[in-house]
C-alpha cells in the first residue's frame, strides 16, 4: 500500500520535471500558463502516460515469460 | 591579365618567383568539354530547383508562423482549455496507404496549428465509408442524449462531482462549436456530408449491423453437399448462427451431384424491427455545426502520375502555401456561410477541390467488379475447405503430415472468416458509392453550416 504511494508519487514528480524542463519556457513574465505552454504540457502528460503504459506492458509480458527470472 | 603576351601578364609578373609552375600562369580560362557542361547542366539546374523549392517553403511556413504567434503567448486560466478542433481525414480512392491523408495534414497543416496553441484530435477512416459510419454513429449517440434516452459521460461525472470552468457539459458543448471541423481532401467532405445526412435523417436507435447482415448470409456454402440442393429458395436466415459445427450429417441421401454452392446476399429485411417511437422522428432542423475549414488535397497514385509526382517533388512550396493559409484561416476563425450553389462569381463550396477528381485511378470506377471477381474467387475454392475440416473434425480420415504441420481452419473459423470478409466487401461497395457521387446535400444544413474564410486584415490588429 505504501510502496504503491510512493511509486504513484515517483511517477508523478518525474512527470512533473520532465514536462516542465521540455514545455516551459526559461523567462516569463506571469504566473499563469500561455496557451502554448498548456497545450505542450497536455501533450507531454499524455506521452508520458502512453510511455509507461507501454514499457509496464512489455515488463510484464517478459517476466510474465519467465516468472521469478529476470 | 594585360593584353600583350601572356608571359608579359601581371599575374604573371607577380607570382613569377612564387614557385608556382609557370605553366599554369600561362593557362587560359577553357569552358569545360560538352559532355561535362551537360552533365554540370542538368545537375545544377536540379539542383538549384530543388534548393530553391525547399528554402522558400521554409521562409512561407515562417511566415505564417510568424502571423500567427502571438496567440502561443496568451495566458490560460486554470479551469480554462484551449481551442481544440477535430481533423477528420480518410482513405483516398486506390490508396493502399490509408493514412496519406492524415500524413499530409501532419505535414503542411500541423506546424500552423502548433504555433498557435490549438490542439487538435484527428479522426482517420481506415477504409472506404468508416468514416461515415464513425460519424453517424456519433450523431445517433448525440441525438440520444439530446432526447434523454442516455446519459452522456459529462453527466455521469457531474453527478459524482460538479465540473467547473471548462470541463461544465455546457461550456464543453461550446467549446465543441467554436472550435471548428478539420477537412482534408474532397474525399473526406464526401464522406462528412453522407455521414452528416445519414446521422439527422435516420432512426436514432442503436443497431447492430453486423448482426443483421450476418443474418441475411446464406448458409449454402456451409450445406452439407450430400443433400440434394433444393431449387430456388435458399435455406432459412438463422441457421447461419444456430447449427453446430459437431454434429452429425443430417440426411444420409447419397446423390452424386455436386449442389452449387454461390453464396449469395440475400436482398431481405433485417429480422428484428426497429422499435419507432415518439422521439425517433428525424427532427426538420438541425443545431448549428462547428464551421469547416476546408484543406484542398490531390493525391498521385499510379505509374501513370509518375511525372506528376516528379513536378509534385519540385514544387512543394505550392502544397505548403495551400495549407498553411488554409490552417491560418482556421485559426482566425472568420466565418461565412456555407455556399451549396455558385453565387456572385464564386463558386459553390459542395464543388470544393473537384479538380482532385481528375487524378484518381481509372481502376477506382472497376471496383465492384473487382469485389464480384473476389467472392467468386473464394466461394470457388471454399467447398473444398469446408470439406476438408468436417472430414477431420468428425474423425472420417487421419490428418496428413502437411495437415498437422498446419492445421487447416476448422469449420467455425471458416464461418467466422466469411462473416468477415462479406462484411468488408458490403462496407467497401457502400464506400465506394459516396465517393463516387458528388457531395451529398441535405436541405436542413441550409444556414446551418459556415467555413473559414480568409481574413479581413484591414479590421485586424496584432496585440
Amino acid at each position: 500500500m505504501r510502496h504503491e504511494l510512493d511509486m504513484v508519487t515517483d511517477v508523478f514528480n518525474r512527470m512533473v520535471a520532465t514536462c516542465a524542463s521540455k514545455c516551459l519556457n526559461q523567462r516569463y513574465s506571469e504566473g499563469e500558463l500561455t496557451k502554448g505552454e498548456a497545450v505542450c504540457v497536455d501533450r507531454c502528460v499524455g506521452k508520458f502516460i502512453e510511455a509507461n503504459k507501454v514499457i509496464g506492458e512489455k515488463l510484464r509480458e517478459s517476466s510474465g515469460m519467465n516468472p521469478g527470472g529476470m | 591579365m594585360t593584353e600583350s603576351a601572356p608571359q608579359k601578364g601581371g599575374l604573371y609578373a607577380a607570382l613569377r618567383f612564387t614557385g608556382i609552375p609557370p605553366s599554369w600562369l600561362e593557362k587560359r580560362p577553357k569552358l569545360p568539354s560538352r559532355n561535362w557542361l551537360i552533365f554540370i547542366g542538368v545537375v545544377g539546374s536540379l539542383a538549384t530547383l530543388y534548393v530553391d523549392d525547399r528554402r522558400k517553403c521554409k521562409q512561407i511556413r515562417e511566415e505564417y508562423i510568424s502571423k500567427v504567434r502571438h496567440l502561443a503567448e496568451e495566458p490560460l486560466g486554470n479551469a480554462e482549455w484551449g481551442r481544440k478542433v477535430t481533423v477528420y481525414s480518410c482513405r483516398y480512392p486506390e490508396d493502399q496507404d490509408h493514412e496519406r491523408t492524415m500524413k499530409y495534414f501532419k505535414k503542411y497543416v500541423k506546424p500552423i496549428f502548433v504555433a498557435a496553441a490549438i490542439d487538435f484530435d484527428i479522426i482517420n477512416g481506415n477504409h472506404y465509408g468508416a468514416l461515415t459510419n464513425k460519424i453517424v454513429d456519433d450523431i445517433k449517440k448525440r441525438r440520444r442524449e439530446m432526447a434523454g434516452l442516455e446519459k452522456s459521460h459529462d453527466e455521469l461525472l457531474q453527478q459524482v462531482q460538479p465540473l467547473r470552468g471548462d470541463r461544465a457539459p455546457a461550456a464543453r458543448q461550446k467549446r465543441e462549436l467554436e472550435g471548428g471541423t478539420v477537412i482534408i481532401g474532397r474525399h473526406t467532405l464526401k464522406e462528412y456530408m453522407e455521414g452528416l445526412r445519414r446521422g439527422w435523417s435516420e432512426s436514432m436507435m442503436p443497431r447492430d449491423v453486423e448482426e443483421e447482415f450476418a443474418q441475411t448470409l446464406s448458409d449454402e456454402p456451409f450445406a452439407d453437399q450430400t443433400i440434394q440442393a433444393q431449387d430456388g429458395e435458399l435455406p432459412s436466415p438463422s441457421s447461419f448462427n444456430t447449427s453446430s459445427p459437431l454434429s452429425p450429417p443430417s440426411n444420409v441421401l447419397n446423390t452424386n451431384q455436386k449442389v452449387s454452392v454461390f453464396g449469395q446476399l440475400q436482398r431481405q429485411q433485417p429480422s428484428k424491427p426497429i422499435p419507432v417511437t415518439a422521439l425517433d422522428v428525424p427532427p426538420a432542423s438541425i443545431p448549428p455545426q462547428p464551421a469547416f475549414g476546408l484543406i484542398p488535397y490531390t493525391s498521385h497514385l499510379g505509374f501513370k502520375q509518375v511525372p506528376y509526382m516528379i513536378y509534385d517533388f519540385f514544387t512543394e512550396r505550392y502544397r505548403v502555401r495551400s495549407g498553411a493559409e488554409a490552417a491560418f484561416n482556421v485559426v482566425m476563425g472568420q466565418k461565412r456561410p456555407f455556399r451549396n450553389r455558385e453565387s456572385e462569381g464564386y463558386p459553390s463550396d459542395l464543388d470544393f477541390d473537384k479538380q482532385s477528381e481528375q487524378y484518381i485511378k481509372t481502376s477506382w470506377r472497376k471496383l465492384p467488379k473487382r469485389i464480384e471477381d473476389a467472392k467468386k474467387e473464394y466461394y470457388k475454392e471454399l467447398p473444398a475447405k469446408v470439406k476438408v475440416a468436417r472430414e477431420l473434425a468428425y474423425g472420417e480420415r487421419e490428418p496428413t503430415r502437411s495437415e498437422k504441420a498446419n492445421p487447416p481452419a476448422t469449420e467455425v473459423e471458416l464461418r467466422s472468416q466469411r462473416l468477415k470478409k462479406e462484411l468488408k466487401w458490403k462496407e467497401d461497395l457502400e464506400g465506394w458509392q459516396v465517393l463516387r457521387d458528388d457531395v451529398h446535400w441535405d436541405d436542413r444544413f441550409e444556414g446551418v453550416l459556415e467555413v473559414y474564410m480568409a481574413p479581413d486584415l484591414q479590421n485586424y490588429t496584432q496585440i
